[in-house]
């Protein structure tokens, strides 16, 4: 299972993590580990076992922005290497997501 | 004889002394020496057959109290070195004609070769000066970009390399937030997708269900059949009914196949429209990555090179400049022609004062000969001589006024 998700604080707190190569096969997986969730939920990606990351990829952490409320989401990605953070930065997310 | 003595030995100092003598006009001055020393020579002797003639007149001398004899020697001596005196001048004048026509021959030259040589300083001049303005425009063109925009929005069509860098960077962003839309829209429209394939197979197992009544309903008219032959002619109407059940039940099956079957085909072209947004979404982002890199490299590069540019061009218009100030010096070298000038002038006076002097002796020669009276001559020639010396003073302070070229600030031609 390349996505996993857990939650805490009673739901509020949802923590996805991503490991492998994050494209378009786990589309499914992933929507599926924040679609229940309220859009007024904390998220956290966790991206530390992610090494390689596409569009479709990018695609859908648009999309979760979007569920999570879009300008209003909060959402956390974290333990990003370098690869990943040079796509993040190339597509500007810096500007749309909480990089650390 | 005693008279050519001085001559003689003066010819033959001046014969030795002109093998050392370098300075052509000391040469020509030890020529009109030894010329009037020839010239006195002959006035003595020819005096003193004049005293002879008349008896010892007022230019008595030890030398003219001498017997007739000796007379008639001193007149064939006379007459031989007027000859001579003559021969002299003659040479000489026609030396001088030479000699001047050397000097002017120089003076023209000088002055063609010096005109010349000024045309191509002004033309190098010329040439330096369109290449510094070239030179400018090419750093303000490099260097003044902004102010380019600013002063010149009807040529927009121009670009500089920096203007274009900074234009492939934005497109290449644009690019980049293309991509990434059509990857969210396509993994919207998978998600879409995904909803529907639930939904269908959703509807599959309705359709089972609907299979099942069916069945259960084929079953329930089987058994009325049989219950219907059980009752026997009575129950032959419900019979047909039963049957009748059994086929509409046995059509609701093939109804839910051809339905499962166009769910399959509908199924496939899903799948096949999974592909194609597969397609679409999934995009190497590297490819942008080492576009970017590339324009930042081009970007470092860029600057490095305006950088190498101005300076060279900084460089090159000193250079410039040098060659202006070495033109400059040049063309003030040039004066040495004007200075030049004045010495062939004075040196062609000098020798016209030369050559009025040659005349003026061969007057006094060809008088003395005639027994006439030859003082107003020599006083002429004296007054030649003065002029000649004269000529030289007039050289001598000139030439103390221009003994340098370096000196002065002077704008020639």
């Amino acid at each position: 299972m390349p996505v996993t998700s857990n939650d805490s604080n009673g739901g509020n707190q949802v923590n996805v993590v991503v490991s492998g190569r994050f494209d378009f096969n786990d589309h499914t997986q992933f929507r599926d580990a924040y679609k229940s969730y309220p859009s007024s939920a904390s998220y956290t990606l966790d991206m530390s076992g992610a090494d390689y990351m596409d569009s479709s990829a990018l695609g859908m952490l648009l999309l979760l922005r979007e569920h999570a409320g879009g300008d209003s989401a909060k959402i956390q990605v974290v333990g990003c290497k370098d690869e990943i953070k040079k796509i993040l930065s190339i597509a500007n997310f810096q500007k749309l997501f909480d990089i650390k | 004889m005693k008279e050519f003595f001085f001559p003689i030995i003066a010819s033959a100092l001046a014969i030795v002394a002109q093998q050392f003598i370098t300075h052509e006009y000391v040469a020509q001055a030890g020529i009109v020496f030894v010329s009037f020393v020839w010239l006195l020579a002959g006035i003595s002797i020819k005096k003193r057959a004049l005293t002879k003639d008349s008896n010892g007149n007022h230019l008595q001398t030890k030398k003219g109290r001498k017997n007739p004899h000796d007379a008639f020697t001193a007149d064939d001596a006379s007459n031989t070195s007027q000859k001579v005196v003559e021969e002299c001048v003659a040479i000489f004048q026609s030396e001088i004609v030479v000699l001047d026509d050397d000097l002017q021959r120089s003076r023209s030259l000088i002055h063609e070769a010096v005109t010349d040589l000024q045309g191509s300083f002004n033309g190098l001049t010329d040439q330096a000066n369109h290449q510094l303005s070239m030179i400018m425009n090419l750093i303000d063109k490099t260097s003044n970009s902004t102010e380019g925009d600013k002063q010149g929005k009807e040529d927009t069509a121009k670009m500089t390399f920096a203007e274009f860098a900074s234009e492939t960077n934005t497109l290449l962003d644009y690019f980049v937030e293309q991509i990434i839309n059509t990857s969210k829209d396509s993994m919207e429209i998978m998600h879409g997708i995904d909803d529907v394939a639930t939904q269908m197979t959703d509807v599959e197992n309705l359709l089972d269900d609907i299979n099942g009544i069916a069945d259960k309903t084929n079953l329930l008219a089987l058994n009325a059949a049989i219950e219907a032959a059980r009752a026997g002619e009575a129950g032959r109407g419900f019979a047909v009914v039963a049957d009748e059940v059994r086929n509409l039940s046995l059509q609701s099956n093939e109804f839910s196949e051809k339905i499962r079957t166009l769910m399959g085909g509908a199924m496939k072209n899903i799948l096949d429209a999974q592909k194609t947004i597969e397609h679409m979404a999934s995009k190497d982002m590297m490819f942008a990555i080492e576009s970017k890199q590339k324009v930042d490299m081009t970007f470092q590069e860029m600057d490095k090179l305006n950088e190498y540019i101005s300076e060279t061009l900084e460089q090159v218009s000193g250079t410039t400049g040098a060659i202006g100030e070495g033109v400059n010096t040049a063309v003030r070298a040039l004066q040495f022609e004007d200075i030049v000038r004045q010495l062939i002038e004075h040196v062609e006076n000098r020798l016209n004062c030369y050559s009025n002097v040659l005349d003026k002796m061969k007057n006094i020669v060809a008088d003395a000969n005639k027994n006439e009276n030859i003082q107003t001559k020599v006083e002429d020639m004296r007054s030649e001589l003065n002029n000649l010396s004269k000529v030289q003073d007039d050289k001598e302070s000139k030439a103390v006024l221009q003994e340098s070229m370096d000196t002065g600030d002077v704008e020639l031609f």
